[in-house]
């Protein structure tokens, strides 16, 4: 999945992937975790893998914290992604560590009665109505799903999501064995409103659906919550790694229907100053978790 | 032809820059020219353009596929033309990746002694002596200072030989990241057929057998060897900085550090502070 990420941003990140034994998937680098040092984890998806930025939060904190990590923020991933059984040595890595910050994730992608999740790259297949055996992305399904069925089956689908999304998440959580810091990373706030208007307004920001009673669930099974919603940026220019010019990473050949300048920008993905921001807000967070903090340190 | 990485690996003599550049070429997307410089020293191969150094060596880079150039330390030019060779593709547009092989340079001295004594073909002037020691680390320097000033421009690993015999697999998955390529599984279990084809390209003859495997036990044991030097040559100064760097990628390797930019830094140091 980071693989992926590489590839296209290669002129302007190296995001320095490595492997560990038995886990799938590549993980985000410079690699700072040994076999016999005391290390945290990150559980999520690109926003803690890092994507556009040198330095992601995870590097941050836990240089703060002085401990080594491991970073298991992969592109595309759900609560679902976490849960496989072909991921329980991760769990077992996230078992050994000191604690584990698990970043609230999208729940665009969630299966439901009517949507069902492709793979782990954001698509859903339409399993009934009138669109039915259709594959897209989220974002043109939910769209599909307004224009295409009534009011009542929209929001019941999103109830379903939503609903689906934390029952994975107690899933997960049950199988974490060691402090959970859980983290909300948005430039929305939790208590935020939805409209099903368009699928945009349906959805909300990153996290996509989740929504503060979501959340609210979850905050009793963790040891620690932190909020950190980062104030809107202007998008961050991407430069090539080694020339410093503007570089189009999201290049025509791949992506053909993009306005040019788009290219040169990243307009989704925290920027490093919302990772600065993130960091920020978990130092905060665990300041006042002396406890917590003295264990993750010891 | 459309290249999507050239990247160069570099090394000293014996440092296992022929089995680590044969892993990453086993990938289906690389092409692999070994030593392209050394192999025509004497008819002066300067060639930088890396399309006609393909041509010039009979290599096929499969489509939308990548380029690897393996060379060593023993000239400066075997080090300086790699690198024109990314600089010059870079400004094509070509994404340029560099790995820098490090083993110690008391064993791969020792080791190249071993190999003149024993297999080389073409025999140069290296024995166990304070001469040969000198003249191996000023070869060696010439090159390092190569790559310090201009290994900021690309992409880079530094790979640590010791660490590469024990953990091949996580060694190439951070090598193949330069390409953005995923290993593949006849990397590191190759078929016989494609293994004599890239052994076939020039190298060690000894890594050329594939029963040997990869693992700490594929090096000579010269922990012996190292001793009897450190203590013969205590009063030479390029082999006392030798026996520095031989330490300090020891400690690396026994503490674990595997950020590039972090071994770069001490290693170079090491290098500059001799």
């Amino acid at each position: 999945m980071g693989l992926g990420y590489q590839e296209t941003d290669r002129n302007a990140f190296d995001y320095h992937l490595w492997s560990l034994p038995k886990v799938a998937g590549l993980l985000r680098g410079p690699r700072r975790w040994s076999k016999t040092k005391r290390y945290v984890t990150f559980v999520g998806a690109a926003q803690t893998f890092g994507r556009f930025t040198e330095t992601p939060f995870p590097e941050i904190v836990s240089r703060w914290l002085r401990v080594n990590h491991l970073n298991f923020g992969f592109p595309g991933a759900g609560p679902e992604y976490f849960i496989q059984q072909r991921q329980q040595a991760l769990i077992d890595y996230v078992n050994s560590s000191a604690a584990c910050f698990l970043q609230i994730m999208s729940g665009r992608s969630v299966s439901t009665s009517l949507m069902r999740r492709i793979g782990y790259g954001g698509m859903l297949e339409f399993t009934g109505g009138p669109m039915a055996g259709r594959k897209m992305m989220a974002l043109d399904a939910y769209q599909e799903l307004i224009r295409h069925y009534d009011s009542d089956t929209v929001l019941r689908q999103v109830s379903e999501s939503r609903n689906n999304w934390t029952s994975m998440y107690r899933v997960l959580l049950a199988k974490i064995k060691v402090p959970v810091i859980l983290l909300w990373m948005s430039k929305e706030k939790t208590a935020r409103k939805f409209a099903a208007t368009n699928a945009r307004t349906l959805l909300g920001e990153f996290p996509q659906l989740i929504d503060e009673n979501c959340v609210a669930e979850l905050r009793p099974l963790v040891s620690v919550y932190v909020e950190a919603t980062y104030p809107e940026e202007r998008p961050q220019l991407l430069l090539n790694i080694t020339t410093r010019k503007p570089e189009a990473v999201y290049s025509e050949a791949n992506f053909p229907n993009l306005p040019h300048w788009v290219r040169y920008y990243n307009t989704y993905y925290p920027t490093p100053l919302m990772h600065e921001f993130t960091a920020l807000s978990i130092a905060e967070s665990l300041g006042s978790w002396p406890d917590l903090l003295k264990l993750i340190r010891l | 032809m459309i290249l999507e990485n050239i990247v160069a690996l570099l090394g000293l003599p014996r440092s296992g820059t022929t089995i680590i550049a044969r892993c990453v070429g086993l990938h289906s997307r690389v092409a692999l020219i070994i030593e392209p410089y050394h192999r025509r020293r004497h008819q002066n191969y300067l060639e930088t353009d890396y399309q006609k150094l393909c041509a010039d060596d009979g290599v096929e880079v499969p489509a939308a596929g990548s380029l690897l150039i393996k060379e060593t330390y023993s000239r400066k030019e075997n080090v300086e033309r790699p690198m024109l060779c990314l600089e010059q593709a870079a400004a094509q547009g070509v994404h340029a990746g560099l790995v820098v092989v490090l083993r110690s340079p008391v064993e791969a001295f020792l080791s190249q002694v071993e190999a003149v004594e024993t297999f080389w073909k073409e025999k140069v002037d290296c024995n166990n002596s304070a001469e040969s020691i000198d003249a191996f680390w000023r070869a060696a320097k010439r090159s390092l200072n190569i790559i310090r000033t201009r290994m900021f421009s690309f992409s880079r690993r530094l790979v640590l030989y010791d660490r590469f015999l024990c953990e091949p697999e996580q060694e190439l998955v951070r090598m193949m990241g330069l390409f953005s390529y995923g290993l593949e599984a006849a990397q590191l279990a190759p078929d016989p057929i494609r293994w004599r084809k890239i052994a076939s390209l020039g190298g060690d003859p000894k890594s050329a057998d594939l029963r040997r495997g990869i693992s700490a036990e594929s090096k000579t044991d010269r922990r012996a060897q190292v001793s009897e030097f450190a203590l013969k040559y205590q009063a030479n100064a390029n082999a006392r900085l030798m026996m520095r760097i031989h330490r300090l990628l020891e400690e690396l390797v026994k503490g674990e550090v595997y950020d590039d930019e972090e071994v770069a830094n001490q290693f170079f140091l090491a290098v500059e502070q001799g």
